[in-house]
């Protein structure tokens, strides 16, 4: 029996600026996703959105107990077989999101900004926000020493409540095994899910070069988020002074400038050999810094989610 | 080091702005928190450390290149110190035979020492020895070591003492130095015969201070033998002089030796003055000479004396017919007045003349008849002759014989001087360190070119022309002098360098035959070949063999034998008689009188100091490196700051 695709959406078109200040600003992780979810879908052609208005997916045999209304009595007619309609809202996704809250996440440059755990969060709850409205089912898994969190994926209105509320929750540990937590998250996914990891990967790419590929060999689809705070990324500040490692608190008298150069190549290194792991599994790798809206990550989203249904 | 223009020096100051900057830059201390240290880490901390170190790098460039800057431009040299502090000391070492009495010599190096380690680095010293020629054995100069080494170094001579010459020369030479401060240190004992002759009535150069050791004590027991003769043919022995000193009557033991043998022995009485005494002794058949010596005194230098076992030869010198005066004449006698060297003028013999005799030939006559078969007889045998040139034919068709062509020179208003005096020259050994002044003031107003290639020029007419030559080769010898010894002509005759050179003239001339026998130490001796070899047979200090030509100067006594081609002749050279008393110039007083009271002006002096160190720096130009250096300082600290994250 052939199965019948859907052609996948296209690349969203050029968005307009998000103030991430303006969101930042927003009380609640609930409103500031819903305000980028509508900004993100704001403006696009087609929306992927199925509602009432359903179009037919495909045909597959009848099984007893099928309602006898989704019967296609015409095909019946032309090949005395039982066929039933399939349509494509019933192509219903599995997305589950995992929140990294070690030590480095709790970190911002930018007074006032959003620190790499919030903008993670709100990443993640948007991601949610948007499978909800597509009607997806989402949950969450939250990376600490060991899986911390676990939310199963749900689709309805009230789940989406449950995982805003809890995943707003959650502070940011000293120890944290984002592999660890992986593998363990691994052996209670259901098969063929999509993984969406919102972390900065401070981990032994080696070790996570070995989940990830559990992942894919399980069937996930993998996303992963890597959150950097610009100064990270750009290393661009006059600091002469102690430097303190956010996990470890180790200490280092440096001189910034003297340093940069160094600190660039073996970061940028870093960040190729991260989104190699996550090419190799077939992943999407992108890199969200703290100081700019996450809309790559739900186009990423809804990219890959044309690709898996 | 000292610096033409010491006030930009001042502007190493700024030195203080980099410094001070560096010290106020803006160091941040906070601490910084950071996601993650993983991408710090230890090169980070490398990093950091040689950026630190790059930065003290930075600053100690731009404070070099700032004071090679300045460095610059005060234009440093070496060497002179501030002249104002600077001081001069010439060490004038008196190292005659003298200083070989008891004690002098330590006493004479100990003080000499001592005035130069007063001396402080940057100063100036020199040291001039006075004997045998007043030597810069040390020019003026900062090294003081060298002249410290020079001075231990230095011993005691035979020759006698001369002070005029180096005072002068030793004062002249302070003049010049641009010190502060200048000392003549004079290391001598003072002998009365060293000074004698000096006018010291002439000061030193203004600001020259004159230091002296004082009058050095009186031996206790001084006798010296100053003359040896062959007795008498009716004697056998010796006819010795001996000079007695100090105390008045004393008794010595002398000895005679040939060779390490001893011939005779006696205790001799000794009054003060002049002793002769014959000694009975039967001179061996194989000795050269002999050696008479007293027991050692306070001086023992002057205690032996030589004599040669020559034959005693003709003095007589022969001369033809005078036209005038006859000048000649009169100077050979004067030298018998000299001890043992007179010469005795005689008339040209009718038959042939004896070749042992030198010939002064000045008339025209001389060169015609039989008179020339006798010259040209008495030349091919080996006599030596002196030809006073007066133009006539037969004496120039002679002269040209020889290769030597005689022209007259134009007569002009003014009187010729002649020049180029060959100091060197036997001929003019009795000037020999002495002043040529008087030989340059003699006035000629008439005379002859000589040209020829056997001629070798002793002396030349102001054009350069040859005036008066020798022509010498096989042993033969004659001189030729391109004028007339006449009143009409010169005035020479009439000067006092007319004796002392015909004396030696002469004396060169029969030097194939002298039988002279008391040389003496410093004398300039003429050797009877033009070239040979001198060694001594017997002398206070063995002395190599030395290649001699015309002549020779032994600084040492005593028994010698020069052998040249044909001929071997033993000389017995003996110490300078006056030398032997040391006796100290009595009067002190005018030895500290030397001194110029004449302040040296100050305002004067400070340009040439400017000027002397002006000169110095331009030699030098230490400021061209400096400015270089500073400048690739400068380019290297601005390519290294914009490495630096300052």
């Amino acid at each position: 029996m052939s199965r019948v695709r859907s052609t996948p959406p296209k690349a969203p078109p050029v968005m307009p600026p998000l103030d991430l200040q303006l969101l930042a600003d927003l009380p609640s992780l609930a409103l500031r996703s819903r305000c980028l979810v509508d900004g993100f879908l704001s403006g696009r052609h087609r929306s992927p959105q199925k509602g009432s208005s359903v179009e037919f997916a495909e045909y597959r045999d009848y099984q007893p107990g099928d309602d006898l209304r989704r019967v296609d009595w015409r095909l019946f007619g032309r090949s005395d077989r039982l066929y039933v309609k399939q349509y494509q809202d019933e192509a219903q996704l599995r997305v589950f999101t995992v929140l990294d809250v070690s030590a480095s996440m709790d970190y911002t440059s930018r007074p006032g900004a959003m620190n790499k755990l919030e903008f993670a969060r709100l990443a993640l709850a948007s991601i949610a926000t948007l499978a909800q409205r597509q009607g997806d089912a989402f949950g969450f898994g939250v990376a600490g020493a060991e899986l911390v969190d676990f939310l199963r994926a749900r689709s309805s209105a009230a789940h989406w409540q449950t995982f805003i509320g809890r995943l707003e929750n959650f502070l940011p540990q000293r120890q944290t095994a984002l592999a660890r937590s992986l593998e363990a998250l691994a052996e209670i996914l259901p098969p063929r899910s999509m993984v969406v990891i919102a972390s900065d990967f401070y981990e032994e790419l080696t070790t996570l070069e070995a989940v990830l590929s559990r992942l894919h060999y399980d069937g996930h689809d993998l996303i992963g988020l890597q959150v950097v705070d610009p100064l990270e990324a750009d290393f661009d500040r006059d600091h002469a002074g102690v430097w303190v490692d956010a996990e470890n608190g180790a200490r280092l008298q440096l001189d910034a400038p003297a340093v940069r150069q160094g600190y660039l190549e073996r970061f940028n290194r870093f960040c190729r050999e991260l989104e190699e792991n996550f090419r190799a599994v077939s992943g999407d790798y992108i890199q969200l810094r703290t100081d700019q809206p996450p809309v790559a990550a739900l186009a990423s989203y809804l990219a890959k989610r044309g690709q898996s249904l | 080091m000292n610096w033409l223009f010491p006030g930009f020096l001042a502007g190493v100051a700024i030195i203080g702005l980099p410094v001070l900057l560096h010290l106020l830059r803006r160091k941040p201390r906070e601490v910084v928190r950071f996601p993650s240290l993983r991408f710090l880490g230890e090169s980070a901390l490398r990093d950091t450390q040689r950026n630190r170190l790059l930065r003290w790098l930075t600053l100690l460039l731009r404070c070099l290149a700032i004071a090679l800057l300045c460095a610059a431009f005060a234009r440093p040299f070496w060497g002179a110190s501030p002249a104002g502090n600077r001081r001069a000391l010439v060490i004038a070492l008196d190292n005659s035979m003298s200083q070989q009495a008891h004690g002098r010599w330590d006493d004479t190096q100990r003080w000499a020492l001592s005035q130069l380690n007063e001396l402080q680095p940057g100063d100036e010293a020199a040291l001039l020895v006075m004997e045998p020629e007043p030597e810069w054995i040390v020019p003026l100069s900062d090294d003081l070591g060298r002249v410290r080494t020079a001075l231990a170094a230095a011993k005691p001579g035979y020759d006698k003492t001369r002070y005029a010459q180096p005072l002068r020369l030793a004062g002249d030479a302070l003049a010049k130095t641009a010190a502060g401060t200048k000392i003549l240190a004079w290391a001598a004992d003072e002998q009365r015969a060293g000074w004698r002759g000096t006018d010291l009535a002439q000061k030193l150069p203004p600001g020259v201070s004159f230091r002296f050791i004082g009058a050095s004590p009186a031996p206790q027991r001084q006798a010296a033998v100053i003359s040896l003769k062959k007795a008498s043919p009716e004697k056998a022995g010796l006819e010795v002089t001996i000079r007695q000193f100090q105390p008045a009557a004393d008794k010595r033991e002398l000895t005679v030796f040939a060779g390490e043998n001893i011939i005779a022995k006696e205790t001799v009485s000794l009054i003060a003055g002049d002793n002769k005494l014959n000694i009975a002794c039967v001179w061996p058949a194989d000795a050269v000479g002999l050696r008479v010596a007293l027991d050692p005194d306070d001086l023992p230098a002057d205690d032996s004396a030589w004599i040669a076992a020559t034959t005693v030869a003709t003095n007589i010198v022969l001369l033809d017919a005078p036209l005038e005066t006859d000048y000649l004449a009169h100077a050979l006698r004067s030298t018998q007045k000299l001890t043992g060297t007179g010469f005795e003028p005689a008339p040209l013999p009718d038959h042939a003349w004896p070749v042992d005799s030198p010939v002064i030939l000045r008339s025209p006559t001389s060169f015609t008849g039989s008179m020339l078969e006798r010259l040209n007889q008495f030349c091919d045998a080996g006599g030596a002759a002196f030809v006073f040139v007066d133009g006539s034919a037969a004496q120039t068709d002679w002269l040209e014989q020889r290769g030597v062509r005689v022209t007259e020179r134009q007569p002009e208003n003014d009187a010729w001087h002649l020049r180029d005096w060959d100091p060197e020259h036997p001929v003019l050994a009795a000037f020999a360190g002495q002043s040529l002044l008087p030989l340059l003031e003699v006035e000629f107003h008439r005379g002859f070119n000589l040209a020829g290639d056997t001629l070798a020029p002793i002396a030349n007419w102001p054009d350069g022309r040859i005036a008066l030559a020798e022509i010498e080769s096989s042993g033969k010898r004659l001189l030729i002098a391109g004028f007339p010894p006449e009143r009409a002509v010169t005035d020479w005759m009439t000067r006092p360098s007319f004796v002392p050179f015909v004396h030696c003239a002469v004396r060169w001339l029969g030097s194939l035959q002298d039988a002279r026998e008391d040389w003496r130490v410093g004398d300039n001796i003429p050797l009877p070949d033009n070239e040979g070899v001198w060694r001594a047979l017997d002398s206070p200090v063995p002395q190599k063999e030395l290649a001699v030509n015309d002549s020779v100067r032994p600084a040492m006594p005593g028994l010698y034998q020069f052998t040249g081609h044909n001929v071997k002749k033993v000389f017995a050279v003996n110490t300078p008689v006056e030398e032997s008393d040391l006796t100290p110039w009595p009067n002190p007083d005018q030895l500290t009188a030397l001194e110029s009271s004449e302040v040296p002006a100050a305002i004067s002096r400070i340009p040439s100091f400017r000027a002397e160190w002006v000169a110095i720096e331009n030699q030098q130009r230490l400021w061209w490196w400096l400015l270089a250096g500073g400048g690739c300082v400068l380019l290297a600290e601005i390519l290294l700051a914009n490495r630096v994250k300052l």
